[in-house]
């Protein structure tokens, strides 16, 4: 085990070398830079005058300079500044990354809490009431655009209820009960998707488990209905699951950049969607990194989930 | 102190439903002239009425914001929002009243020694948030500022300052302002008040510039700026203004996307914002909701490079005179912006004296007129060709005319191929010069100069503009730049407006007929605000500068 993670870790390590070398250059070879957004136009500075505020923000120097520059201050804990606020990146993310927490775990939780159940109860209700309705449920879940059912969530409590989330972040930890008001309809729009996947992925592998051998041995022996289904089918059932839910991270990240805005959150996503129009590499390098590494170390730890779940599967 | 550019707009009107549904139903050039903003003796009417009455004073405003500033520092910043941000927090020397008419603010009045050197008498008793007063050294400080934007700023906004040599104390309540050549500029320049606060001395080591500030305006900063999220303001108790301001805070908070603002203002958890014309027009009549319009400054416009060696089809004068014959302008504001809009020379609609008559560009100047135009294009021996026009991908207002303006061009064979672009992106070329044709917005100018200065290739302007966008003109078909350069030499150093005005006058209409810039129209900007907000009109300088004025009713 010791070795397997070791070996786990590495390739982390390795993967986001070459996810910020990626990333590095990816904002570079994006055409202009945020000089060209502050020198647009009609404006009349001289030449002079633009190679000093290049010199001013730190634009100067080959390529190689400046990702060894970054990335080296990066390691110090030093993520650099802001090239339009001039704040440290790392104070913005500190102020992000609690809401991408947040909405990533309420929008994961939604659907692990919502689609789980329903899937094992359409599984074991099929082709009545209930298996129809969460088989056409999960068909629309599937098929609604997040960005379009956070419109829609928004629009119609505002018409209806004259009700929207704050506008202000509130957190958790201050204001439990404004913070999940404020949370509700994004992490639900951004869950949709995920909890629609979930839904239909437990309902087909429960509907193949509790077809095979042993469920049935397992029935035949006397043992409750309820222990076979949770002991031993769904146990079985989640490990796909659980696959499917850490790339699904992945899904509701982008999901959630969309959200913030929609929302007025602003969370890693809004920063970095913003930082990428105003080509302000810091911040748009610190957030995707970020963004890269939480999806590494999440696909990281699903694997290690794969051999609590079922100790057949070993790590060796 | 007149020389200003006084305006013909007013302050901003509600819209009623009946407005809506006559426009929606008129196309053509007498119903925009009935449509055309209430002149200066209605706002003034309008504002004597309300001064007979007693203005509630108290209660916070939440207005939403649709982009984020990035920073609130006062100096160095080139997005509009950044003003929007702080502008309640500061002022400047001088300072526009609605109507954009040059009045004192943190000077009393100034003495022109010379062409070259304005003494300013500063306003006594004025008190920064900090408690401290307004003296020469403050004034001193922020022209430093002013002249050589320290971070978060940026130096890209120098060019909009006029030539001013240097600013030094004269006494403690006046201030010494050398220029380096006589400048018509300075007045609008500090009336304008984007790049001219004044700041307390060495505040920007008082103080984070980009989150906090120190001013002499009618609110202060409760707090710091939150990045994309919020500014808090709270009345100034001390502002030099007696009364002032009638709100006790205003609260703006920052949510870009206009579906959601609609959805927060519906819901009653802010008091206004900014909306799309079709929005605006959809949320006409809504109970507890007012819509106000007016013309802003941005106006939208056809931009092309005319390089020497390149003899590209535009480059003969009557292939672009044909362009803009060609295109159907009213059209356009009544596709695209749902009526509301004007016909816009090369100084945008609204801005005073300064600007071509509308009825002068409809009937002349802009007229649409496709068989002149094909008349031009045969006489150039120009069948047809294409181009490549590059815009702003967001707002959408830019790609729906994109393609209003190809369809029209292709009734002359020109083949518009439409290139939406980032605004990063957009700038790069643009600046570069590396474009065919751009279809892109101006803005508002301090000074009617900032409109024509990039037509002179020895003025400020001539290596970062001229000589990458025009360097063929001088020698085209048809191309007569010499009378333009020396009328934009000449305008800006002529101090007597009386002298400038025809100046300017002329200078348009050559540039009409040159057209090495096609200027289309200038558009509307809609707030909507909650019934209960009232004093609100929308600025023709695109700011909102009605907060510092506004009250609340219950």
């Amino acid at each position: 085990m010791a070795r397997f993670v070791a070996q786990r870790l590495a390739a982390l390590v390795a993967t986001l070398t070459a996810v910020s070398i990626i990333i590095f250059l990816a904002v570079r070879f994006l055409p202009g830079n945020i000089l060209d957004l502050f020198f647009a136009g009609d404006n009349t500075a001289t030449p002079q005058e633009i190679a000093a505020a290049e010199k001013q923000l730190g634009l100067t120097g080959s390529y190689p300079e400046q990702y060894w520059r970054w990335i080296s201050h990066a390691f110090q804990g030093n993520l650099g500044r802001s090239l339009l606020s001039q704040q440290p990146v790392s104070a913005i993310m500190g102020s992000a990354l609690p809401i991408d927490i947040e909405l990533v775990i309420l929008g994961i939780g939604l659907a692990l809490v919502v689609g789980v159940p329903l899937g094992v109860l359409s599984a074991v209700r099929r082709d009545k009431g209930v298996d129809y309705f969460s088989r056409v449920a999960g068909l629309v879940g599937i098929s609604v655009p997040s960005f379009w059912l956070a419109t829609l969530l928004l629009i119609f409590t505002s018409r209806v209820f004259h009700w929207v989330p704050s506008l202000s972040y509130v957190s958790f930890f201050k204001h439990p009960i404004a913070n999940l008001e404020e949370f509700a309809l994004p992490a639900l729009s951004i869950s949709v998707f995920t909890l629609a996947l979930v839904m239909r992925l437990v309902r087909a592998t429960m509907l193949e488990v509790l077809n095979l051998d042993y469920v049935r041995t397992a029935r035949a022996k006397g043992v409750r209905r309820r222990a076979v289904l949770v002991r031993h089918a769904l146990r079985n059932a989640l490990i796909p699951v659980v696959t499917v839910a850490g790339f699904e991270v992945g899904t509701i990240i982008v999901g959630a950049a969309i959200a913030e805005i929609i929302f007025g959150l602003p969370g890693v996503g809004y920063q970095i969607i913003h930082a990428i129009f105003q080509r302000d590499y810091p911040v748009v390098q610190a957030a995707a990194l970020i963004i890269a590494a939480t999806f590494i170390v999440v696909n990281f730890a699903v694997d290690l989930l794969y051999g609590l779940l079922d100790p057949r599967i070993t790590v060796a | 102190m007149s020389d200003n550019p006084t305006g013909n707009q007013s302050p901003g009107r509600e819209l009623s439903r009946r407005e809506f549904l006559t426009r929606a139903g008129r196309f053509g050039a007498g119903a925009l002239a009935a449509g055309a903003l209430a002149g200066p003796a209605a706002a003034a009417r309008s504002r004597v009425a309300r001064s007979a009455k007693k203005v509630p004073t108290g209660g916070t405003v939440t207005w939403a914001l649709e982009q984020d500033p990035g920073f609130i520092a006062p100096y160095g910043a080139t997005l509009t929002i950044n003003h929007t941000a702080n502008e309640l927090m500061y002022d400047s020397l001088l300072e526009w009243d609605p109507k954009l008419n040059i009045r004192p603010a943190l000077a009393t009045s100034y003495d022109v020694v010379n062409s070259k050197r304005i003494l300013w008498n500063l306003r006594k008793g004025v008190q920064f948030h900090n408690g401290n007063e307004l003296t020469a050294d403050d004034v001193v400080y922020s022209f430093q500022q002013i002249m050589n934007p320290p971070l978060p700023g940026s130096t890209a906004t120098i060019g909009q300052v006029p030539g001013i040599a240097d600013v030094v104390r004269h006494s403690r309540y006046q201030v010494q302002m050398d220029l380096k050549a006589p400048d018509a500029r300075v007045y609008g320049f500090l009336a304008w008040g984007r790049y001219s606060a004044i700041v307390p001395n060495n505040m920007y080591s008082m103080v984070n510039p980009s989150t906090q500030g120190i001013g002499t305006g009618p609110f202060m900063l409760n707090g710091s700026y939150v990045p994309n999220d919020h500014i808090n303001y709270v009345k100034n108790p001390h502002f030099w203004k007696p009364g002032l301001p009638y709100l006790d805070a205003v609260n703006y908070k920052i949510i870009t996307d206009e579906q959601s603002r609609i959805a927060a203002i519906k819901a009653g958890q802010i008091d206004g914002c900014v909306v799309s014309s079709d929005n605006a027009v959809a949320l006409n009549g809504t109970p507890g909701l007012v819509v106000l319009h007016n013309l802003t400054a941005a106006f939208r416009e056809l931009q092309f490079t005319i390089k020497a060696g390149e003899n590209k089809p535009w480059a003969d004068v009557r292939v672009r005179q044909a362009i803009n014959l060609a295109i159907n302008r009213q059209n356009l504001i009544d596709k695209v912006y749902a009526g509301y809009g004007d016909f816009s020379a090369h100084v945008a609609a609204g801005y005073g004296p300064w600007v071509i008559p509308e009825d002068q560009l409809h009937s002349t100047y802009e007229k649409y007129d496709l068989p002149a135009a094909k008349k031009l294009m045969s006489q150039a021996g120009v069948s047809g060709f294409n181009v490549t026009m590059t815009t702003f991908s967001t707002p959408s207002d830019f790609t729906a005319l994109a393609a209003l303006i190809k369809a029209d061009l292709a009734q002359i064979g020109i083949n518009v191929n439409i290139v939406p672009q980032d605004p990063v992106t957009f700038g790069a070329a643009n600046s570069a010069g590396t474009f065919d044709w751009d279809l892109t917005a101006r803005g508002m100018r301090g000074d009617v100069d900032g409109y024509v200065a990039e037509f002179n290739p020895s003025g400020p302007s001539g290596p970062t503009v001229y000589n990458k966008w025009f360097t063929g003109w001088l020698g085209s078909p048809g191309g007569n730049p010499k009378p333009i350069w020396r009328l934009v030499g000449n305008g800006r150093i002529t101090l007597d407006t009386n002298k400038r005005l025809p100046m300017y006058h002329k200078l348009d209409t050559l540039l009409m007929q040159q057209l090495v810039e096609i200027p289309l129209i200038s558009v509307s900007k809609f707030f909507v605000v909650r019934s209960h907000l009232k004093n609100m009109y929308v600025s023709f300088t695109d700011f909102n500068p009605a907060l510092r004025t506004a009250y609340l009713v219950s």
